[in-house]
């Protein structure tokens, strides 16, 4: 028995040993697994040999088959973007001069010419006399980040120029409207501009709210929006939304819809649908409007149509994003479509744009039929 | 009597600017964006040039077409820090930063315009 077991703790210590370079391996695989799945690589610069490793998923964000990054410093240096080299060869000398580490963002180049961004986080290992024996370090691909962020500052800017245009007209109005030497009549027409420019501000942060509670990637539930969805007769609400604000005198609107349909959405934000919509068709649209539905199978399509210019073709990649067209004065906030395209998506719907024939606009919107 | 030519995008700012001149008897040509200004360019005596249109930047517009056919007072929502030095070379006779009363628009149109008109 002593023998056996012996020979069994002979075998397990054994076994140990016998699984170390399998354990190895697993963990490897692991952690490459584990940065092909966080998008991180990492690096290691060997000082005394000068040779440059790098992981796999490394060599996927510099756009390389793994394995086939010439393994040098300079050839390492050369896949970053000519204005970075310097910064991230001063980066790395620093760091092993100072036996320290390194953090940097630079800008890489892949070699289909694709321009990305990287954040490097590099540390400097020494051997027991002190002395730097290599530098190592993982570097993350940040360019999505950097673009919600660039995505994010222009949007901000863009907010911020569309609130202010209209509240430095109330400001001018007020001006006006406290100055005793302007006519009473003439007050009176500085009354209008401030009403118009009120409704405007208004509306914009309205639709700026809206926008981003109904963000599909930030939940709404902070924002306290919620959103009951059931059948709503179309046609009730494509009049309503056109009895708001009717069509001026060289706008002919024709609605052709049937009484009996009804789609899947919420009255008063369906409303605000088609608002929307005939407002942008009669302002970039017009003379003719028109607003037409049919049912297919389970979904109800909507054709909003006009036979005015149609859609500038360099407008159409972000026709439904915030801001993507410059208008001009006082023709909406930039921000009906993309509002629009945010609540046909929470109907479980969905809204697209083609040019009409022979000229014009054609918005197409699918609905559940409710 | 004098003409001005008001260049400014928001149709509420233009009539906004007639109505704190409307003290005086003074003709108003109107332009909304920089292609209408040109149009117009030569028929005033004094031009409010907003420095922010739509389709062209304002002082670009004036290097364009020149400062010599009239005073050109220059308005914008930036401080005069910011563009007020670069509107000056560029030919404006001044700068409004916006809001600006009824009163100021006032005296430096007045100070503004030749004595003859």
């Amino acid at each position: 028995m002593s023998e056996v077991a012996g020979g069994t703790q002979k075998d397990s210590r054994h076994d140990v040993e016998a699984d170390a370079p399998a354990r190895l391996h697993r963990l490897e695989r692991q952690f490459a697994e584990i940065q092909r799945l966080a998008h991180f690589g990492s690096w290691e610069w060997d000082l005394a040999t000068d040779v440059v490793t790098w992981s796999d998923e490394l060599h996927r964000i510099f756009g390389l088959e793994p394995g086939t990054l010439e393994p040098t410093y300079d050839a390492v240096i050369s896949r970053y973007h000519p204005d970075d080299r310097d910064m991230v060869a001063a980066a790395a000398q620093r760091a092993i001069a100072d036996r320290g580490s390194s953090a940097l963002y630079a800008r890489l180049v892949r070699p289909d010419g694709e321009v990305r961004w990287l954040h490097s986080l590099g540390r400097v290992l020494v051997d027991e006399r002190g002395e730097p024996q290599s530098f190592f370090g993982v570097a993350i691909d940040i360019t999505e980040r950097r673009r919600s962020e660039q995505f994010l500052r222009e949007f901000i800017g863009n907010a911020a120029h569309a609130l202010g245009t209209p509240a430095a007209v109330i400001l001018q109005a007020a001006y006006v409207l406290a100055d005793s030497t302007v006519a009473i009549a003439d007050r009176e027409l500085a009354m209008g501009a401030l009403t118009r420019q009120s409704t405007r501000l208004h509306d914009l942060s309205i639709n700026l709210f809206d926008l981003v509670a109904l963000d599909k990637d930030a939940p709404s539930v902070m924002l306290g929006l919620s959103m009951l969805l059931g059948p709503v007769p179309l046609a009730d609400a494509v009049r309503k939304a056109a009895a708001a604000s009717p069509p001026a005198d060289d706008v002919t609107l024709t609605i052709d819809i049937a009484a009996d349909i009804a789609v899947l959405a919420e009255p008063n934000e369906l409303e605000r649908v088609f608002a929307h919509l005939l407002a942008n068709a009669q302002v970039h649209g017009g003379p003719n409007v028109s607003v037409t539905a049919r049912r297919m199978a389970d979904e109800v399509i909507v054709d909003v149509r006009d036979d005015g210019p149609g859609v500038p073709h360099e407008h159409l990649p972000d026709l439904f994003a915030p801001f993507a067209t410059r208008r001009g004065a006082g023709q909406g906030s930039g921000l009906g479509l993309a509002v629009v395209h945010r609540l046909m998506e929470a109907f479980g719907g969905a809204i697209s744009y083609r040019g009409a024939e022979p000229h014009g606009s054609q918005f197409t919107l699918r609905f559940s039929a409710g | 009597m004098a003409t001005i030519l008001i260049v400014e995008d928001e149709e509420d700012l233009r009539l906004l600017l007639r109505l704190s001149l409307s003290s005086e008897p003074y003709t108003f040509l109107e332009a909304a964006t920089g292609a209408e200004a040109a149009a117009l360019w030569s028929n005033a005596d004094l031009i409010l040039l907003d420095l922010r249109l739509p389709d062209i930047d304002g002082l670009d517009l004036l290097r364009e077409l020149g400062s010599s056919v009239a005073p050109i007072i220059a308005l914008s929502g930036y401080s005069a820090e910011q563009l007020g030095p670069e509107a000056m070379e560029a030919g404006c006779v001044a700068y409004l930063r916006k809001p600006f009363t009824a009163a100021e628009l006032l005296d430096t149109v007045r100070g503004a315009l030749p004595a003859a008109s």
